[in-house]
Order: C-alpha cells, then sequence, then structure tokens
C-alpha cells in the first residue's frame, strides 16, 4: 500500500464517520422529533380564520334603522416585522380617522406577539388612507362596525355591541343569538411574508349573517317621550328618569325612554349609570300610583263605593304604634272613596286596606302583577320587592295599600295601569316584534302571553271614572289635555334608605292612560330625585301631557273630546265633573256660537259649572254675556246644530 | 485482456450516470421548489438547460486528454485570474458582491471555473513534485497557487466561495505530505488564530452567524430564521416526505433559497428520510468511485486532479448538508448538482469529465 493509498483510506474513513453523523442526526430530525416539527410548521403555515357573519339590523314598528353592521376594516400589525416603531407611530397618529395617538400606538408595537390590533372597524376611507402609506406590516381585514344612525335614540333599550361584536346590553344582548349569525370558518395558508392563501374555499363554513329584529318600538314616539323625560330631569334637576308609552290594547311598547343616556355609537365614553335601563332594571316604591290596586281591591270586592265617605282621621291613622299621615300635612275629614283617589288621601286608602285585610290585598297585588317580572325582552329586569304576608308586620297592609313596603319596576307600574285601561284585562308589555329574515320573512315571532282578567269590567270602569276625576279636579290636573279626557294618577314616592324614608329624595311619577274612555295608551314617568320641586303632580304629570299630547296626534287619533256636536247625557256628564277654576273673572263670558267642547272650556275658566241642553253650537245662554257671575256658579246653555 | 484494456479507454458508466441521476433529481427538486412561486417554470426550464451544457462540458473534458489539460493550465489559470481582476475593477455589484459576469441573460461566477483551474494547476504541480513531504519552498508554492485566486476572491468579497478553496489546501498538505511536527505546529496555530480571528477579523454579521449556529432558537425571526425553518423542513418531512409537490415550507415560502443553497431541506421535506438516505448514498458512491480513480490512477498528476475535484465535492455536500440539520453555521455553499445555479453545475460537471478522463486513461500509455 502506497502512501497516497493510506491517505485514500483515511478520507474514506473520515467520510463513512461523516456519513453516520449526519444520518444519525437526520434520523433524529426526521423520525424522533418529527412531530415536533410537523406541528411547528402547522403552526406557522396554518391559520383558522374566523369569517364573521353580517349582525342583522334593528328596526322601529316602521321599519326605521336603529341599528345597523356598516362596511369596515380592521387594522393589525406584527410589531416585528415593522423596523422604526417611532417612524410608523407617527405617521399613523397623523390620520386622523384613526383617532389614536403616536404613543398609544408605540405601546402597542412594543408588544412581542406577531399580532397587534392597530385599530378595530375603521370606515373605509379611514383604511384605505393608511393602505396610502404603504407601511410594511401592517395588514387589513374587513369588519363590520356596528353604527346606531339615531345616535342615543332608544339607546338604553337597543343596547350596544362590543368591539368583538357580543351584543352586551340592551336588545342586543337578549336578542344576541338571532341578530349575530353564525360565525364560518376557514384554514388558510400562510406565507412566510405572511401572505394568505384560501385553501379550501368557503364551503359548507360559510357565515351565516343574522337576522334583522323589527321592535314595537315608534321612534318618533320614542323621540316624543325622550324629550319630554329628559326635559322634566332637566327643568327639576333630577338625578334621572323613566317614561313608558305602552299601546294599551296589546302591550306593545312604542317608547321606553331612561335617562341618564348615551350616545352607542360611543357606548364607552359613558358608564353603568348612562347604560341602564331604568324602565326595567330599577326598581322603586310606586307610591301613590300603587293605590289603584288598592282602590281596584276594595271596588271588587264590594268593599267600597267611589260615593261612600271615608273617614280620614284630621290627616293622620295610627296602626300598631305607627302614625301614618297625609302627604304634605294635609288634613282631611271625610271625604267619599272617588275623592280619597283625587286627592290620593293615605288614610282614606288605608281605610280601605284593613277593611280587605292582608290576604286578599296580597292577592291583588299578585294579579296586578308586583312581585312577578313582565318577562319583557330586555336583559336584567328587576322582579321588585313584595313580601309575603306570613313576613308583613302589623304596618304592612297600610304601608303597602298606599304603595310604600314593595318596590317596582316602572314597566310593573305601567302594565298595572294598563290593566285599569283596559277594562279589568292585564296585558303584558312586549318590545320585540318579530325576527325576520334578509326577504323580510317572519322567522320568529315571541309568544304573547294570553291576557287575564284581575278585576271585572265593572269594577274598572268605576276605576276609570275615579282615576278622570285625579285628572279633572285632583292632584294630576297637569296631564289633563284638551282634545282627550286623561285619567291616571300622582305619585310621590319617599324613597327609602337605611332605617327610614329620606325627608328630600323622592321619586315624582305620573302613570295613566288616554283617551280615558277608549285608551289607546298607556305611559308613565317617573323622575328620580327631582330637587327644585317634590309632587308627581308637578313634575311628571306635565311630561304625561307632552307625550300624550305629541303621541296622539302623531298616531292621528281623532280628538275624543267632542269638539262639533255632543251628546247631551255625555255632556252633562262630563260637565259637571269638570270642578270649577278659582273665579277670575266678574263677568260672564259670551258661549254663543261655541262648540260644545269649546264653551265648557271657557265657562270653567271662568269658574261657571254648566248645564247644556241639546248638541251642537250654542244658540243662547243663561245668564247672557257681560252679567255679573251668578251666586249658583251655573250657567245653562241651549245648543242646536249649527245649520 | 490486458492489451484489450490497454488499447480501449474504459469508461465508468456508473460514475457518470451516478452524477446525471443527481442532476435529474436536482431539477425535479427545484421545480418543486418554485412551481407555486414561479409558475413560468423559468427556472427550472434554466437549470434543464445547464443540465443540457453541463454534460456536453462533460463530455468535452473527458475526450481531452487529462494531460494536455496540465501543459495549458498556467493560460487557464492566468485566463481565470485575469477575470476575477476584470470582476474587482469593472465588475457589477451584485448582492454586494462582484462576482458576476453578465453576458447576455446569462450570467456566470469566474470564481467557479476558478475551482477547476486551480485544481488542474495544482495537480499539474504535483505532478511534477514526488517527494513523499513537501519541503518549504513546494509547501509555499502549493500555498501560493492556491492563495492567488483565493486573495481575489475574497476582495469581492464572497466568504463562501473564497472557503471552498479550503479543500485544495487540504489536499495539497494532506496528500502532498507535511511532516507531523508542522501538523502539530498548525493545529496549534489554529487554536490560537481562531479564537483571535472571531474577534479581530470576522465582521459582526459573521459572528452572528456563528453564534446564531451555535444557538439558532436565540433570534428565530432574524439570522437563525433560515436554520429554523430548513430544520422545520426536513424535520416536518418524516419518513417517508410529503410528496412531490407537496412541500409546504418552501412552496409558502418560509425557506429563503430554497431552490438554490437550501434545496437540501425542500429534499428532506418532500422526500422524507428515505429520500435524503438514497441522494446522500448516490453522493457517497460517487465519491467512493472518485477515490477508487485517484487510487488506480496511471500517474500522480492525475491521482491528485482527482482527489482535488472530489474534494470539492466531499466538501460541498458535508457542508451544505451539514448547515440545513444545524450542525455547521449558515454559509453560501450549493449543494452539487442539485442546487440551482448555472456556474456551480457547470463546474461540477466539468469536475465529474475531469474525474472520469483520468479514470479512463489510467492504462493508456500516451
Amino acid at each position: 500500500m502506497t502512501l497516497s493509498q493510506r491517505r485514500v483510506l483515511m478520507i474514506s474513513a473520515i467520510l463513512a464517520a461523516w456519513a453516520v453523523v449526519v444520518v444519525a442526526r437526520l434520523a433524529q430530525v426526521q423520525l424522533v422529533r418529527n412531530s415536533h416539527y410537523t406541528n411547528r410548521a402547522q403552526r406557522q403555515q396554518e391559520r383558522t380564520l374566523a369569517l364573521n357573519p353580517v349582525r342583522g339590523s334593528i328596526l322601529d314598528a316602521q321599519g326605521r334603522v336603529l341599528a345597523e353592521s356598516v362596511a369596515g376594516e380592521s387594522i393589525y400589525a406584527d410589531p416585528q416585522s415593522i423596523p422604526n416603531h417611532a417612524a410608523v407611530a407617527k405617521k399613523l397618529a397623523s390620520v386622523r380617522g384613526l383617532r389614536v395617538t403616536a404613543s398609544e400606538i408605540q405601546a402597542k408595537l412594543r408588544s412581542q406577539s406577531a399580532f397587534v390590533w392597530i385599530a378595530r372597524q375603521v370606515p373605509k376611507d379611514v383604511a384605505d388612507e393608511v393602505r396610502r402609506l404603504g407601511i410594511p406590516g401592517l395588514d387589513f381585514i374587513e369588519e363590520h362596525r356596528r353604527a346606531y344612525p339615531r345616535g342615543a335614540l332608544a339607546a338604553n333599550v337597543v343596547g350596544y355591541v362590543g368591539i368583538d361584536g357580543d351584543g352586551l346590553a340592551g336588545i342586543e344582548h337578549s336578542y344576541d343569538t338571532h341578530i349575530r349569525g353564525k360565525a364560518g370558518k376557514v384554514t388558510v395558508l400562510k406565507d412566510a411574508r405572511r401572505g394568505m392563501y384560501l385553501v379550501g374555499g368557503e364551503g359548507p363554513n360559510r357565515p351565516v349573517d343574522g337576522h334583522d329584529l323589527v321592535l314595537t318600538i315608534d321612534s318618533v314616539v320614542q323621540f316624543i317621550a325622550e324629550k319630554a323625560l329628559s326635559g322634566a330631569v332637566e327643568r327639576y334637576r333630577a338625578a334621572g328618569g323613566a317614561a313608558i308609552v305602552m299601546d294599551a290594547r296589546d302591550g306593545a311598547i312604542l317608547a321606553m325612554a331612561s335617562v341618564p343616556t348615551f350616545d352607542p355609537n360611543r357606548f364607552s365614553e359613558a358608564g353603568p349609570a348612562a347604560w341602564r335601563n331604568r324602565a326595567v332594571q330599577d326598581s322603586y316604591e310606586p307610591g301613590s300610583t300603587f293605590k289603584i290596586v288598592t282602590a281596584a281591591a276594595g271596588l271588587e270586592e264590594g268593599i267600597v263605593t267611589p260615593s261612600q265617605m271615608l273617614d280620614c282621621g284630621d290627616g293622620s291613622i295610627r296602626i300598631a304604634n305607627v302614625e301614618i299621615r297625609e302627604h304634605s300635612g294635609k288634613r282631611f275629614q271625610f271625604l267619599s272613596f272617588s275623592d280619597v283617589i283625587a286627592h290620593s288621601s293615605n288614610v282614606g286608602i288605608i281605610r280601605v286596606a284593613l277593611s280587605l285585610g292582608e290576604r286578599r290585598l296580597y292577592d291583588y297585588v299578585r294579579r296586578f302583577g308586583f312581585g312577578e317580572r313582565t318577562g319583557i325582552d330586555l336583559p336584567g329586569e328587576a322582579i321588585g320587592l313584595l313580601r309575603r304576608p306570613n313576613r308583613w308586620s302589623q304596618v304592612s297592609s297600610a304601608s303597602i295599600s298606599i304603595g310604600q313596603e314593595l318596590s317596582a319596576t316602572p314597566l310593573q307600574v305601567v302594565r298595572a295601569m294598563g290593566v285599569v285601561a283596559n277594562g279589568g284585562v292585564r296585558v303584558e308589555p312586549r318590545i320585540v316584534d318579530r325576527v325576520v329574515d334578509a326577504e323580510g320573512r317572519t322567522i320568529y315571532k315571541p309568544k304573547r302571553v294570553a291576557p287575564l282578567r284581575v278585576v271585572s269590567e265593572r269594577t274598572a270602569a268605576v276605576l276609570n271614572e275615579l282615576l278622570k276625576g285625579v285628572v279633572d279636579h285632583g292632584t294630576g290636573s297637569a296631564a289633563a289635555l284638551e282634545e282627550h279626557v286623561v285619567a291616571g294618577k300622582t305619585g310621590t314616592a319617599q324613597k327609602a334608605m337605611r332605617g327610614g324614608y329620606s325627608p328630600d329624595r323622592v321619586l315624582a311619577s305620573f302613570a295613566g292612560y288616554v283617551p280615558a274612555d277608549r285608551p289607546r295608551l298607556v305611559i308613565l314617568v317617573s323622575v328620580d330625585e327631582p330637587r327644585l320641586e317634590q309632587y308627581g303632580g308637578k313634575i311628571a304629570a306635565p311630561a304625561f301631557r307632552e307625550i300624550a299630547e305629541g303621541t296622539l296626534r302623531y298616531l292621528g287619533v281623532a280628538p275624543s273630546v267632542p269638539q262639533r256636536s255632543i251628546d247631551i247625557d255625555g255632556l252633562a256628564l262630563a260637565a259637571f265633573s269638570q270642578r270649577p277654576a278659582p273665579a277670575t273673572r266678574t263677568a260672564v263670558p259670551d258661549l254663543l256660537g261655541l262648540d260644545a267642547r269649546a264653551a265648557v272650556a271657557a265657562a270653567t275658566a271662568s269658574g261657571l259649572l254648566v248645564e247644556a241642553v241639546g248638541s251642537g253650537v250654542v244658540k243662547s245662554q243663561q245668564p247672557t254675556a257681560g252679567e255679573a257671575l251668578p251666586g249658583n256658579r251655573r250657567i245653562a246653555l241651549v245648543l242646536a246644530e249649527a245649520r | 485482456m490486458i492489451i484489450r484494456e490497454r488499447s480501449l479507454p474504459t469508461l465508468d458508466w456508473n460514475f457518470i450516470g451516478t452524477a446525471i441521476v443527481i442532476a435529474a433529481i436536482g431539477v425535479v427538486l427545484i421545480y418543486s421548489a418554485t412551481w407555486f412561486t414561479d409558475p413560468n417554470l423559468t427556472v427550472v426550464k434554466r437549470q434543464i438547460i445547464w443540465v443540457g451544457i453541463g454534460i456536453a462540458l462533460l463530455i468535452a473534458f473527458m475526450v481531452v486528454d487529462y494531460r494536455i489539460l496540465f501543459d495549458i493550465a498556467p493560460i487557464l489559470y492566468g485566463i481565470g485570474l485575469l477575470l476575477l481582476v476584470y470582476l474587482l475593477v469593472w465588475g457589477q455589484v451584485t448582492a454586494n458582491v462582484r462576482s458576476w459576469i453578465h453576458i447576455g441573460a446569462f450570467q456566470f461566477q469566474p470564481s467557479e471555473f476558478m475551482k477547476i483551474f486551480t485544481a488542474l494547476m495544482l495537480a499539474r504541480y504535483f505532478e511534477s513534485n514526488d517527494r513523499a513531504y513537501l519541503n518549504f519552498k513546494s509547501f509555499f508554492t502549493a500555498m501560493a497557487i492556491i492563495g492567488a485566486p483565493v486573495g481575489l476572491i475574497i476582495i469581492q468579497p464572497d466568504f463562501g466561495t473564497a472557503a471552498s478553496f479550503f479543500p485544495l489546501i487540504a489536499v495539497a498538505m494532506f496528500f502532498g505530505g507535511i511532516r507531523p511536527r508542522v501538523w502539530a505546529a498548525m493545529i496549534l496555530a489554529a487554536l490560537i488564530s481562531i479564537p483571535a480571528g472571531y474577534f479581530f477579523f470576522l465582521k459582526p454579521y459573521q459572528r452572528e452567524r456563528i453564534v446564531i449556529f451555535l444557538n439558532p432558537e436565540r433570534d428565530p425571526l432574524g439570522s437563525g430564521y433560515q436554520v429554523t425553518q430548513a430544520k422545520i423542513a426536513i424535520g416536518s418531512g418524516g419518513i417517508h416526505g410529503k410528496g412531490f409537490k407537496q412541500g409546504t415550507q418552501a412552496r409558502l415560502d418560509f425557506i429563503p433559497e430554497h431552490h438554490t443553497d437550501f434545496i437540501f431541506s425542500v429534499l428532506g421535506e418532500e422526500w422524507g428520510f428515505i429520500g435524503v438516505v438514497i441522494v446522500l448514498g448516490l453522493y457517497l458512491f460517487l465519491i467512493v468511485q472518485a477515490l477508487t480513480f485517484a487510487k488506480h490512477a496511471r500517474d500522480r498528476g492525475g491521482t491528485f486532479l482527482v482527489i482535488c475535484l472530489i474534494s470539492f465535492v466531499i466538501f460541498h455536500v458535508i457542508i451544505n448538508v451539514a448547515m440545513q440539520i444545524g450542525v455547521l453555521p449558515t454559509t453560501g455553499i450549493p449543494l452539487p448538482l442539485i442546487s440551482y445555479g448555472g456556474s456551480s453545475t457547470l463546474m461540477f460537471f466539468i469536475a465529474v469529465g475531469l474525474m472520469a478522463n483520468v479514470d479512463m486513461r489510467r492504462f493508456v500509455n500516451a
């Protein structure tokens, strides 16, 4: 063997050794660690993308859009592939529509992750502006943005949607499953430059868009209610308030307002207090509005009649060492039951409650729906507080009869008022009318609860007269309308505090319905902690009037107080129920040629009670115009058809 | 028998066939690596042309007696040096390096061909120098032959190619013959100069390569990225591989240079462990054949020529494979006959041709 041959052999040996090392290493990488590297390859190459469905719209009863999804884009970045963070942050901050500062972006880019959101759901034009900057490492993805074209209108009902498309409050939350649709899924291959290649296509995993939702809310009525409510809240510098307008006939909620409120387009700028829907989420002691329940029970059980005189105890009643007084220190001696309601006498109504007894009172309270949710399609509905009689104290039935020692949501009060409006039948309030698909076909209709008779039609009719009296000549006169007769009840509830009642924090409310004899609307206004005034009749009743007037006009409800002709008996009844206002004139006004309604109004304004015969316009009056006001304050009119 | 063998030059078809099979595998792998990003298949088509030209050159360099080439070696070597100088003065800078000469649509690297010319020159020198051990004069002459082109290539600066001349130095010393005490001195010098070179001569990015080689996960998105991605590709191939055109790592561009220096990872991903072992087996067969040629060569010059040329193949395969499985740091060393690239493909075909040339003429007296 030559030297060279030996050397060739050595080379061969070295080569063999090398081959062993390499093959061993290959075996380790490819055979032993195969699954490890396979996983790593998959992790960096495949990405499962959720394909977001388009969220359905929320429409009002007339098809007006309250919430919709508009096309937008989200911008994300891989911080590691952006070389100069500071410069990129500065560039992005210069794009106004993004609403981000350079330091915010820099903080985001500091992340170790390969994926950070720069901006979510920005309008297309803003995304295009960013795209034109040509910043490497930025990427764009289509993401729909939730928009509320009417801003704060019905915000507390509609709610809002979080950045990831979850309905977080209101209808957006309670009907999330219907309107959100179903997300699709797609696996894409990602290349090293973060480009994406679709592999499987969309196939069976296509996203299913959400359905649209039609509410019973009418934007116009909602607007009227919100305006009246916020007006009252501002005028009396109150902490908040709620207003509800319900269709008396079928329980459809036409408006539900809550103050304070917020703009759902920028919900995060508001707080939980503004997000609350006070109409269903807050419960409070209803106070005097609750007396309708006690009154209904007393009438239904035959304990009391409207004309029955009740001993009002000179302003106070003592039960088991607790003295209960009238509101604002009033002292009544004897009042007819109808005046007990009209003047909201605590003592009078307590007398009725005492005759009823705990068990019967409790039954009626329950039948009117207290202590039981309305089941409306809104999240977080409060149930209110109602103790069972076995946990009542001696004074409980007295307290409850005047709306204390229990609490209720504004919506529960509206439902109870609806019982009187509907002739004794309880209708459940509802706010979602139907769910429709893209072609407008009804997909789902919430189940309606069968109406429940609570009191007889006769009792309801009597109660109706009593509640008309409240507006006509009682605490609720500020709720009266010119074209319609209003029935309702005021409430001024002292707010319960630890250990008793607050002397100055009250909840002023008015609940009623209109037109009284053929009810279309049940309306409630409650104002929380007004500061300049306390009485529901002063604070809430005018707001009620504003809402009722505007809504009836919008709905085109014909005036129910006759203008041109009048039934003689009806007129007499209506006229005599008008209580003369304090005399402001000394002479009899000229009523000739006026129609019945205008004549009655003018006479009443002069402090006169009207006795009328016939129908049409006034043909003659006694005493005649210009005479001194008669001592008996009565004026007789003869009416005839104008032609 | 003897007479017939003497009269008829014998051609080792296995040797040439193996080389052509390796090149064909290369074409398939390049297609698989580029069809997605290069739908016009320009890269594959070019490589096919290169392989064709390469086979032609193989035949040309096989037919002409290698001793005639020894005669003209100084001229070839001189032309090579001139081209390298030309590059330094007038060459265009491509990827920070002046190593390409552009002729029409094609471009080539004179440094690749310079490997052949230097090998020829070196073999020619050892042909006339038949001592068992090198003396000082002959050692420095050998080093000068290698050093001249290496120096010019370093100035380009293309360290990868310059480093690929290293096997010539090893051949010169190992087969030229160096006394054990010189070996000892050189190993000592290397031990001192490696750390010194690391700190004083290497540029920061080169140092980084070594650090990242030692710990590739340290910077998975930076310089260690290539190694990490190559390992993921090879590792995810498993035993059978993902199959032809199924390699997602290369297709999705995770492996940079996937049709050139990192083609081995495409092989590992698509053909798996079995494919890798087969290809390495083909190389090993080629190498063992060449070493046999060297052993049986008619003269010392032939032996040296084969040794020099096969040392290039050995060096490229070892370094290229090692860097992909994380055994050596990354350098720009292509895989012989498989990696895409005109100059290196032609160079290796010429080398194969020359080795066959020596083998063919082992019994011929002329």
